[in-house]
């Protein structure tokens, strides 16, 4: 499943991936695939997009 | 076994360690041997390597079999490169196209330059030893013929990254 709130969330900040990615560590395809729904990251990877975008996990990951 | 034979195996091989150091730290950007990937880079490797071992034991088992029905004398002890060189074909393309064979402090630039240079250098040798008819010696090939496969592999890896590069353009 796409993860439009964490591009939303991104481009509110008016980051690119590349931006994004180099903030918390990893690829830019990494980034791109979790907006993709292509990958599921670990929790720690979770915490480091949200501490990074300002937001909370349940207003990133959390599937209603 | 002669001992000037074992001396430049050793010299040799401690020469080739050196040069895939200074390789090492001339691809990665901070100067680390260590080539750093994130997680899901890490994950996609670890499925790289399952396929990598399973391509080697098939072409093991298909080397096997078919040793009985065609004569492979003329390959000689090269026949065991085979299998290796199938397993890292399978593994590197794998991660080429999963993204996760440029790691995150590797210099793309250095990387395809270097990876060139060790295409064109082993090809070289192999060529070299064609045109001096050394090749084949006495119904069997020579060492040289691994610098080709060696050389032919890397061609074949430097034009999977040249295609992923442009997939990826094509993609954004």
């Amino acid at each position: 499943m796409k993860n439009l709130r964490l591009k939303a969330a991104r481009a509110g900040l008016d980051m690119s991936q590349e931006d994004l990615a180099k903030a918390v560590g990893v690829s830019r395809q990494t980034i791109s695939a979790i907006e993709k729904g292509d990958y599921n990251p670990t929790i720690n990877l979770c915490i480091s997009v949200c501490k990074v975008l300002g937001k909370t996990l349940d207003e990133l990951f959390w599937e209603e | 076994m002669n001992p000037y034979y074992a001396l430049g195996v050793l010299v040799g091989v401690l020469v080739g360690l050196l040069l895939v150091v200074v390789f090492m730290k001339a691809i990665n950007r901070d100067g680390k041997i260590k080539t750093e990937y994130d997680e899901r880079q890490k994950e996609a490797r670890g499925k790289g390597y399952m396929y990598g071992f399973w391509a080697i034991i098939i072409a093991n088992a298909l080397l096997f079999t078919f040793s009985n029905s065609f004569d492979m004398t003329v390959l000689g002890s090269t026949v065991y490169f085979i299998p290796i060189l199938v397993g890292v074909i399978v593994q590197v393309t794998y991660c080429i196209f999963k993204d996760a064979y440029i790691g995150l402090n590797n210099n793309m630039t250095r990387f395809v330059i270097i990876m060139s240079i060790v295409t064109v250098f082993n090809l070289f040798v192999g060529v070299k030893a064609y045109l001096d008819g050394e090749l084949i010696k006495q119904g069997t090939v020579s060492s040289a013929f691994v610098n080709v496969l060696c050389g032919g592999i890397f061609l074949i890896l430097t034009i999977e990254l040249g295609i992923k590069k442009i997939l990826d353009s094509r993609a954004e």
